[in-house]
């Protein structure tokens, strides 16, 4: 018959060993927790909605700058095999006065050593988004592959230590990342937002994932949703900011249209 | 995400930056592989072919410069092989390599750091930004510094280490003063050089020289421009030959930043144009004369389009080469989309005309010329109606097999004898062209094409239904295609045979296919497992019996389940069938041309190419992760004309099982309601548990709609609450 009398069955060192795990749970949890506020309180600046410039110009004066931020491509980093190259925005941008706006850092790797040198280079071009004037975040947007991680983990350390204390740092994550395939919780940044288009072979695990309602298992994904103009919302933005992609220039009757699809 | 962009040379790279714009940049993908069967933008790989004068068959849509290259060949003009360079080079860089060429290629910057580190000795060497913000508070950039700036510093320098040897003062000093010039390049700060007191008229020359620099590169064009000019008057000076040019080129960076937005100040560059001529025809200014004239040519591009564009017209049609050919094409390319005109050029005119098909004109110019260029504008865009089309057909045929027109001529004469019902004729030209030289590999798909449209029964569809691809496609706007790797190079299906096999061949003939050697054996596995579904779907069981037989032997994974339906009473037998379909996510009641379904056919395949959508396959184009996710750019079904050499009672069996096909619908919805259906009414038939998990995943995995939840939910509910304690109720934990 089972025994169900567990005391007398718990050696005092069980207790010990268990008093001490839930200490660490708890510690493990406020730090946690305090992290997400810290990260919160950093982007308490973004608006609810913000528009992905992509490298083509853009006229965005159309923005109400006090709904809508702007995260443009400022800067493309070129890993090649031993060297970095990178090159800045070459296309103008026009934004309403007193626009959010965030510098896009777009990291292209194409078969690199990942050396330190690489690393350092990479941290340079992304830190040296601090030095334009009126940008509240910077986002890094790098489809880093399983053996690239530990690379980008690294460079985003990089990042955060050198970047002032209130200054955000953002990253683009692919929609895998933010659910089975979750690499990104430790990282030190303030928001990852799930890019949910272009998803390629994870189209129907995401849908089927996003369709169950389940949460995103990252906390880093779940304050924001990546979307795009030409393909259908898989997930409602709700209380989360959303980014909002658009193939071609924006124009205000696009940006309203997507804006109005997203919300159906 | 994927970037394109364009290249330029020195500072027109500069002013291309500021006034044209890299095309879209779309997102990640997936790209699916598609197989190209004939080339219609561009000729078919490799362009050497095309620029030795196999044009095959021309087609309006290339590509502007492709066009051009083919004028040259049609008139006789040719193309030596300076010209063939530069052709290549406007194909294989700038139309395939459109977005930030500066990026790519960083030589001379390193060539300059290299002979920097070698001349001196100790200290440390400044980090180079070569990109500026066009203003202070601008995101926007421009290329400050450009190769050849390098190229210079490294030559000059070279020279000096020579004179003076490296780690000498006067190279050291000199360096350290490259060094403040180049530190302008990043448009963060104004360092200028301090000027020089020495013996040496040489060392002189050279940092005022630096001085200009300094100011050009700190954008301070006024300053920079004086002391250029200061520069010119003095003879003694090595760099006075080049500073006109210099002092001319500061009047065009001030004039791109002082224009409105977009564009120049015409005045500065009316006063650079000015300059530029003089330093053209300067014969003390020889050195800089290509690189003046490159200059010329690019503010004339600007001040005077039009006026630019017939001398690019008139350039382009000349025999000899030029110096700066790639870059009239290019700009010749440019302006010709601005939509310019260059009067009573022929180029330009038969471009225009051949592109928008005018038939009128194009008759018109033919008739005035009788060049082979005009009579290939007058026979391509003409119809069978037009009471000329016989005139142009008997022109065409006095061409000569060896003639760059012969493929094209050739083509459109088929094309009208087809279109006014001159079938044995245009077979017979078809069967020797077919028969004959093998041209380019477009040309002859585009033969075989016209040839299986006048098909006279069905041995003779199927035959020539058959092609190589010439090239493969990803789905990435225009990034150029490329060639079949040797493994991909099988025989296919094209888009047009297919769509006939789907739409138009009764069921009893797509089984003659299947079961005999006339395909290829690839293909007739293909035929033979599409036939046995449709047949499943119409409920044919005169074929789908026998048909299970091939699918049995052809298919080794579907063996058991053949032999299962085979042996089936006939009221089991079509929810015998529905169960092997929703096991086997490749079934499906059509073939694909090009490259079908990569996935083994009892396999789910990642981008949801399971089962059939709606369209049962008509949009060939798109993939069911497409249409699935609304990213089709195919707006319509394609429909296929019945073939002739169906007779009548042929085309109606066929009809009727359009009839019926035309009600299946979606698969997740078809396959579960008739799963649910026929469960209803079979509760204990064995199969039922694994079928209702099935359906539900075909519901998460196949092409779904706004109906297929309601089926999802409803299978999901069966297998729970009828056949809970089953294996397949637990594997199905959700419904989608």
């Amino acid at each position: 018959m089972p025994n169900r009398n567990f005391s007398s069955h718990i050696r005092p060192r069980t207790v010990f060993l268990g008093v001490l795990a839930v200490f660490a749970v708890l510690l493990v949890g406020f730090r946690g927790t305090a992290s997400r506020t810290r990260g919160a309180d950093r982007l308490r600046f973004l608006p609810p909605t913000i528009v992905w410039a992509w490298e083509r110009p853009e006229d965005l004066r159309f923005l109400d700058p006090k709904k809508t931020g702007v995260a443009f491509l400022w800067k493309t980093v070129f890993l090649d095999r031993h060297s970095v190259s990178t090159v800045p925005r070459m296309q103008p941008l026009r934004v309403p006065p007193g626009t959010p706006l965030i510098a896009v850092i777009r990291v292209e790797a194409r078969q690199p050593d990942l050396n330190d040198e690489q690393r350092r280079q990479t941290v340079d071009a992304i830190t040296s988004a601090t030095t334009l004037t009126n940008i509240q975040a910077v986002q890094v947007d790098f489809d880093a592959t399983v053996s690239q991680r530990e690379f980008y983990r690294a460079s985003l350390s990089d990042v955060r230590r050198r970047l002032p204390p209130d200054f955000p740092l953002l990253i683009t994550a692919l929609a895998s990342w933010c659910m089975n395939d979750d690499w990104i919780t430790g990282l030190d940044i303030d928001e990852a937002v799930p890019m949910l288009f272009r998803m390629g072979q994870n189209a129907h695990s995401a849908n089927a994932f996003l369709a169950s309602n389940l949460q995103f298992k990252s906390p880093h994904c779940q304050g924001s949703l990546g979307l795009s103009s030409d393909e259908p919302a898989p997930l409602k933005p709700g209380a989360r900011r959303l980014y909002l992609f658009h193939p071609r220039a924006w124009t205000a009757a696009a940006y309203d249209r997507a804006l109005h699809e997203v919300s159906q | 995400m994927i970037y394109r962009v364009f290249r330029h040379l020195f500072i027109l790279a500069f002013a291309v930056v500021l006034t044209i714009g890299p095309r879209s940049v779309f997102g990640c993908g997936p790209f699916f592989e598609e197989a190209i069967f004939v080339a219609t933008t561009r000729p078919d790989i490799p362009y050497e072919k095309y620029l030795n004068g196999q044009l095959g068959v021309i087609d309006q849509r290339y590509e502007v410069t492709f066009l051009i290259a083919a004028y040259r060949e049609l008139s006789g003009i040719g193309l030596n092989s300076a010209q063939q360079a530069a052709f290549m080079n406007v194909w294989i860089g700038q139309l395939n390599h459109p977005v930030w060429p500066w990026a790519v290629s960083s030589s001379e910057l390193t060539k300059w750091i290299e002979a920097r580190d070698r001349a001196v000795s100790g200290g440390s060497r400044p980090q180079l930004e070569v990109y500026a913000p066009t203003a202070t508070d601008s995101y926007q950039n421009f290329l400050n510094c450009p190769n050849a700036a390098f190229q210079t510093a490294t030559d000059t320098l070279s020279e000096l280490v020579s004179r003076m040897g490296a780690g000498s003062p006067a190279v050291q000093q000199w360096v350290e003063a490259q060094d403040q010039v180049f530190s302008n390049c990043s448009g963060h700060s104004a360092v200028i050089p301090a000027a020089l007191t020495t013996s040496d008229s040489n060392l002189m020359a050279d940092r005022n020289y630096q001085i200009g620099a300094a100011h050009f590169y700190a954008r301070d064009y006024d300053e920079a421009r004086t002391i250029f000019l200061k520069i010119a008057n003095d003879k003694n000076s090595r760099w006075h030959s080049i500073a006109p040019y210099l002092a001319a080129r500061c009047l065009i960076r001030k004039a791109a930043f002082a224009g409105p937005e977009g564009g120049y100040d015409p005045a500065l560059l009316a006063q650079a144009e000015k300059e530029l001529q003089q330093v053209t025809t300067d014969p003390e200014m020889a050195a800089v004369r290509n690189a003046a004239q490159g200059m010329l040519n690019h503010v004339e591009f600007y001040l005077h389009p039009e006026a630019r564009f017939q001398q690019l017209a008139n350039t382009l049609m000349q025999s000899g080469a030029s110096s700066g050919f790639a870059q009239d094409i290019w700009d010749y390319r440019q302006l010709f989309r601005q939509g310019r005109v260059a009067p009573e050029n022929d180029l330009t005119d038969w471009l225009r005309t051949f592109t928008s098909s005018n038939h009128v004109h194009a008759l018109e110019r033919w008739r005035k010329t009788k060049s082979t260029p005009w009579l290939l504008a007058a026979i391509a865009s003409a119809q069978s109606k037009d009471s000329d089309a016989a005139e142009l057909i008997m022109a065409a045929t006095a061409i000569r097999p060896t003639d760059a027109a012969f493929v094209s001529l050739n083509y459109h004469s088929v094309r009208l004898m087809m279109e006014s019902g001159k079938k044995e004729e245009a077979r017979k030209r078809l069967d020797s062209l077919i028969e004959g030289p093998s041209g380019p590999p477009s040309a002859f798909n585009r033969f075989l094409a016209q040839r299986d449209a006048l098909a006279q029964n069905y041995s003779e569809f199927l035959k020539f239904a058959l092609r190589l691809p010439v090239a493969t496609s990803f789905d990435s706007g225009d990034l150029p295609d490329e060639a079949v790797s040797p493994e991909k190079a099988n025989t296919m299906l094209f888009d047009e045979a297919a769509l006939i096999l789907n739409q138009r061949i009764p069921l009893n003939l797509l089984q003659q296919a299947a079961s005999s050697s006339e395909l290829p054996e690839n293909l007739r596995k293909q035929v033979a497992l599409a036939t046995w579904v449709r047949a499943v779907l119409i409920d044919n069981t005169a074929v789908s019996l026998p048909m299970s037989k091939i699918v049995g032997q052809d298919w080794p994974q579907l063996k058991a389940d053949m032999a299962a339906y085979e042996a089936a009473n006939d009221d089991d037998r079509k929810f015998t069938a529905i169960v092997t379909i929703l096991r086997n996510p490749g079934l499906r009641p059509y073939v694909e041309p090009g490259f079908s379904r990569s996935t083994p056919i009892e396999r789910i395949d990642n981008l949801r190419d399971n089962w059939w959508c709606a369209d049962l396959g008509a949009e060939m184009e798109a993939p069911n992760y497409a249409k699935l996710n609304g990213i089709s750019n195919t707006t319509s079904k394609t429909q296929t004309q019945s073939p002739d050499f169906l007779d009548s009672r042929q085309k109606e069996t066929r009809q009727h099982e359009s009839e019926t096909l035309s009600q299946i619908g979606t698969a997740p919805n078809f396959l579960g309601h008739a799963v649910i259906e026929w469960g209803s009414a079979h509760p204990t038939n064995p199969l039922l548990p694994e079928a209702l998990h099935l359906v539900v995943r075909s519901t998460r995995f196949g092409c779904v709609d706004s109906n297929s939840r309601t089926f999802s939910k409803r299978a999901f509910n069966l297998l729970h609450s009828r056949y809970a304690n089953s294996e397949w109720a637990k594997k199905t934990p959700y419904w989608y």
